[in-house]
């Protein structure tokens, strides 16, 4: 028997008994059976990236009037510091070269303006909001608040001991928090126990005992126990997958940061069959207050280099796989006195795969000062919560918004046509 | 070849069990046994084989004869018929008195917990103590234990682990020990002890104003209200020790920084003083890869472990005066006609009024002119006036006169003082101490503090600690220890040497960098940002490596250690451990199994030997592993 058949059999063993304690049929449960061999990853961009220089309205001349030094020339074929020309209205970052030829291939979709009602400019309640999907409580932040992800594994019944990811060391995306199972991973060869190999076998028996005992009702002993008692099969798995060497597909090479290595991991999950439905990834760095010109485009280099690797290596089968990006909040229009930009308002969101139709999507609000909001931010033209709704309905196959996206009125963004 | 049992001089003269070991290249076929008595004259007999090397023989009594010394030789022989021999003399007494026992551990009426204790005592006789066994007896669930077997070793120490669910809280129980010598004369001893429903303060301080309980503080057993009202006063401790091992030390990089900042988490006295150190530095977060000086965040340091106990407002200006501050948060490109609003906006969302904390946009781009010029010259605070905004302006509804560096004190004041200050410095001095969950009682009591005091930060705490919420059972070890705090804890657990520049490895594989963390909020506090699929695995990998191999920050002799503190029976050692480690919180299966760890392959009739060469290997696997159960992450 081949490794990869054995890890699928030990899936879908782990499945069925899943599938017979919660029947779909069954009243009593609201979920749904999930799109069996669908992924979604999700890469967040933390810190606020500055949209405006990401995806630049270069025939805008207020654009260049609003930002003297840090402003992204027009696209020009002379000028390799010029923008990458999307729609002769738009065009990118020119470290963005990925992206730019993922666009012409009609793959890209691209939406500058995307936010959501009366955001916060506060990093941390901003990327909660956007990552549960709800409102921040007055009273600050509540542990229990569960991510738009989690709900929709909670809403959907999947065969799969595997079924979601959240590459960290330690903190769970928000968006994966909540009751239905995630899995965090830093790096495949490193989950492991690094002692001698008989005291490990012997010491994971005795931790396997211990963490499926049951527990008391005091909130962090569930939370412990909930990771735990899967720990011992989380490594089982992750085992078979590490003995086998990972070479991408189509002679792609991932470049070497973080978000290039938390990507190959990805693939190499979604290839090995574990029942991968949902990854989170995140990269820092945005939080460009000073000196942007020389801190954003090496970034997005970085950025549009390991997305393009993840989708050349996915190849063909990028036709179940959506990849969605993500940031807290675009920046101050107009640029600050430290040739940076301070919090702002919408910014550019990405999403390919899965049959997303290539293209720019969103109407254009305008830099002019009487178009921005507050007279200082991009408007906000695309609510994130309806590029939720286009991909859970179109491609996880989940039409329980009122679960997934309580209190939003969906409306499509037409983004897989 | 050795005899091995007994270990006393003196033999009952109804009779004995004789034990030894034997061990052979090939194998052992047989054992002989032969006893010589003066009167009664050479008895001969085969001993019975037992598993990995051991035998036994029942010595009766019609081959050996009242107050004389006989001897034994026992002979084993292997499948060739080559032999080995050993010889041992006894005095034959007669059994006059029956065993003695006592418990040590408690005295009758003591207060115990009814998530589990244990109870430790001796036993001895003169012909040697064959078994103890226990009962225990709550009047609302009955007899939980009945006649258990309790193991003794070699020095006659016993322990009685009584684990979760055994005893009602509230109620006296009674614990009954017979002691059974080897001609079934018995001894009784009998115990009432009082439950107590909830943890006794004392422990619940421990784990959450330290960073973990220690030998020291076990054996000493401070009083809770004495532990706690000398902790809130930290000038009244002497740390002079500690004090000296600083300032011995050269801080010249990063290393040697996080090195100082773990060794007065580890042994200052003022524990109470470097937690709230730690959560001040935390709170006022920055970040050294910012300014890469190693001073500008040892001087911010000393001025939070200053001020720890102090006054909010002190602490405020540490932070905004700080130049890694300033630096980090961009107030050195803060300038006339140019302002940044980075450090104005955390000013106000982290470190006073918090997110909701009612001030507007306005608010910010304000309180950034005001703090224009606020930079750093020759290593120190410095107000550029050539750099600031002297225009008037107006704070969150006040008026500020464009006086130049007065205006972002008088700012400082304002918001040191406003309510939503206090609700947010509450919000997370009750998050510290007592729960993730918000506890809207305390929060108002804790509120009315602050304001009340000033901003006074002992007042404050105190108002936590002594409160009814922080003993409650709801909020008993349902915090999860942050990395730094289960890193530290395990190593003050066992009185470890500590190797700084592993544990700060350790610890960034945990994801909690000293000094290093880029994000204004500071590291989490609550549990589910540190507990994951992955960082439960780092966590138990770092205990078994800690344990095992003296690896990940740090090495411990932990045989010496429970010697030392005159531990030797294996359930008192179980117990010990979980007094250390888990609050004394250890369930029927993790008691069983840790016990196991040390009563593997020790033969029928014979127990666990702390001084014997696999002792210490098995203590080494029994902390990795209890180290790793649930209880040890609570705190």
């Amino acid at each position: 028997m081949k490794r990869r058949q054995f890890i699928r059999g030990m899936a879908t063993a782990t499945a069925t008994a899943s599938l017979f304690s919660e029947n779909p049929l069954s009243l009593t449960f609201r979920s749904a059976l999930a799109a069996e061999g669908k992924t979604l990853v999700v890469v967040f961009q933390r810190g606020g990236c500055d949209g405006l220089n990401v995806v630049v309205p270069y025939t805008e001349p207020n654009y260049y009037r609003i930002r003297p030094t840090i402003a992204i020339p027009a696209p020009d074929a002379g000028n390799p510091n010029s923008a990458l020309d999307l729609d002769g209205r738009f065009g990118l970052d020119p470290n963005m070269t990925g992206f730019h030829q993922l666009f012409q291939e009609g793959a890209l979709a691209v939406m500058p303006t995307t936010h959501y009602d009366n955001a916060s400019r506060s990093h941390f309640s901003s990327q909660h909001y956007i990552e549960t999907g709800k409102p921040l409580s007055r009273t600050g932040q509540q542990p229990d608040d569960d991510g738009w992800l989690n709900r929709h594994m909670q809403t959907q019944v999947l065969p799969s001991s595997f079924r979601a990811v959240s590459m960290g060391r330690n903190e769970i995306a928000q968006s994966l928090v909540g009751a239905a199972d995630a899995k965090t991973i830093s790096n495949l060869g490193d989950f492991g126990l690094g002692i001698d190999e008989n005291e490990q076998t012997m010491l994971l028996q005795r931790i396997n005992q211990v963490y499926n005992q049951p527990t008391g009702e005091l909130t962090n002993h569930q939370l412990l126990h909930r990771f735990g008692s899967g720990l011992v099969q989380d490594l089982n798995v992750i085992g078979q997958i590490r003995e086998q060497e990972y070479i991408p597909d189509n002679g792609v090479v991932y470049p070497g940061n973080g978000l290039g290595n938390d990507l190959r991991q990805i693939a190499q999950l979604i290839k090995a069959n574990v029942g991968l439905e949902i990854a989170t990834v995140s990269i820092g760095g945005w939080d460009t207050h000073s000196n942007q010109a020389n801190r954003l485009p090496p970034n997005l280099g970085r950025f549009s280099d390991a997305i393009t690797a993840f989708y050349r290596d996915m190849g063909s089968m990028m036709s179940d796989v959506v990849v969605l990006t993500a940031t807290e909040f675009g920046r101050t229009s107009y640029e600050n006195g430290s040739q940076g930009t301070d919090h702002g308002y919408a910014s550019s969101w990405f999403a390919m795969g899965g049959g997303i139709q290539g293209g720019i999507y969103g109407d254009w609000p305008g830099v002019e000062d009487d178009q921005l909001r507050n007279g200082r931010f991009l408007e906000s033209t695309v609510d994130c919560h309806d590029i939720y709704g286009d991909i859970l309905v179109n491609h996880m196959l989940n039409n329980n918004l009122d679960a997934v996206l309580p209190g939003h009125n969906y409306q499509s963004l037409g983004l897989f046509g | 070849m050795f005899i091995t049992s007994p270990t006393r001089q003196n033999v009952n003269g109804v009779g004995f069990l004789l034990g030894g070991s034997a061990s052979d290249d090939n194998s052992i076929a047989r054992i002989e046994v032969a006893i010589s008595d003066p009167i009664k004259g050479v008895t001969q007999g085969e001993a019975t084989l037992l598993s990995s090397g051991q035998w036994q023989f029942a010595v009766p009594d019609t081959a050996i004869t009242l107050d004389q010394t006989i001897i034994i030789t026992a002979t084993a022989f292997d499948l060739a018929l080559n032999s080995a021999q050993t010889s041992q003399s006894y005095t034959v007494v007669e059994d006059m008195e029956p065993p003695t026992i006592s418990i040590v551990s408690h005295n009758d009426n003591d207060d115990v917990n009814e998530t589990g204790f244990t109870v430790i005592g001796d036993a001895f006789d003169d012909t040697g103590v064959v078994t103890v066994s226990a009962s225990l007896s709550d009047p609302l669930l009955g007899t939980t234990i009945e006649d258990q077997a309790v193991s003794v070793a070699e020095d006659g120490q016993w322990a009685l682990i009584v684990t979760n669910g055994k005893v009602s809280g509230g109620q006296t129980v009674l614990l009954d020990l017979t002691a059974t010598d080897s001609s079934d004369k018995t001894q009784n001893i009998s115990i009432r002890l009082v439950v107590q429903t909830i943890v006794p303060q004392q422990q619940q301080l421990i784990s959450r104003i330290t960073f973990g309980m220690t030998p020291d503080l076990y054996i000493n057993q401070p009083n809770a209200n004495t532990f706690m009202t000398q902790q809130l006063a930290p000038a009244s401790i002497d740390d002079s020790e500690v004090e000296a091992q600083i300032s011995a030390m050269n801080i010249m990089e990063l290393g040697d920084l996080r090195a100082m900042q773990l060794h007065y988490m580890l042994y200052s006295q003022r524990q109470l003083n470097e937690v709230m150190t730690w959560f001040w530095d935390n709170h006022f977060n920055t970040n050294y890869n910012v300014h890469r000086n190693v001073a500008y965040e040892l001087a911010e340091n000393q001025g939070f472990r200053i001020h720890a106990l102090g006054n909010f407002r002190d602490l405020l200006e540490v932070s905004a005066k700080s130049p890694a501050m300033i630096y980090y948060l961009n107030n050195a490109e803060n300038v006339v006609g140019r302002p940044n609003e980075n450090y104005s906006r955390e000013i106000m969302e982290l470190h006073t009024l918090g997110v909701d904390g009612g001030y507007t946009a306005d608010d910010i781009a304000n309180l950034a002119r005001i703090f224009t010029g606020w930079h750093e010259q020759d290593g120190s605070f410095f107000f550029n006036d050539a750099q600031h905004d002297f225009d008037n302006k107006t704070f969150l509804g006040v008026d500020i006169n464009g006086v130049g560096l007065a205006e972002g004190e008088q700012a400082l004041d304002i918001l040191a003082s406003h309510p939503s200050t206090a609700r947010n410095i509450c919000r997370k001095l009750i998050t510290l101490f007592v729960s993730d969950i918000p506890v809207s009682g305390l929060q108002g009591q804790c509120e009315g503090q602050f304001l009340a005091s000033g901003g006074n930060i002992a007042s404050v705490v105190q108002v936590i600690l002594s409160s009814n919420e922080f003993v409650s059972l709801e909020h008993q070890g349902n915090k999860i220890k942050t990395p730094v705090e289960m890193v530290l804890a395990a190593i003050r657990s066992v009185n470890a040497t500590p190797n700084y520049p592993d544990i700060n490895d350790t610890l960034a594989d945990l994801g909690y960098s000293l000094f290093t963390f880029p994000v204004p909020t500071g590291l989490a506090e609550t549990g589910p940002e540190w507990i994951s699929s992955n960082a439960l695995l780092q966590r138990i990998n770092f205990a078994n490596r800690f344990a095992l191999e003296g690896q990940d920050g740090a090495s411990v002799d932990l045989q010496s250690l429970l010697m030392a503190m005159g531990y030797s029976s294996a359930d008192a050692i179980v117990g010990v451990l979980a007094d250390l480690t888990l609050n004394g919180r250890l369930t029927d299966l993790e008691r069983d199994i840790a016990t196991q760890l040390l009563n593997e392959n020790i033969a029928e009739g014979e127990s666990f030997n702390i001084q014997s060469n696999e002792a210490s290997e098995k203590l080494q696997r029994l902390l990795g592993t209890m180290l790793s159960y649930p209880a040890f992450q609570y705190q």
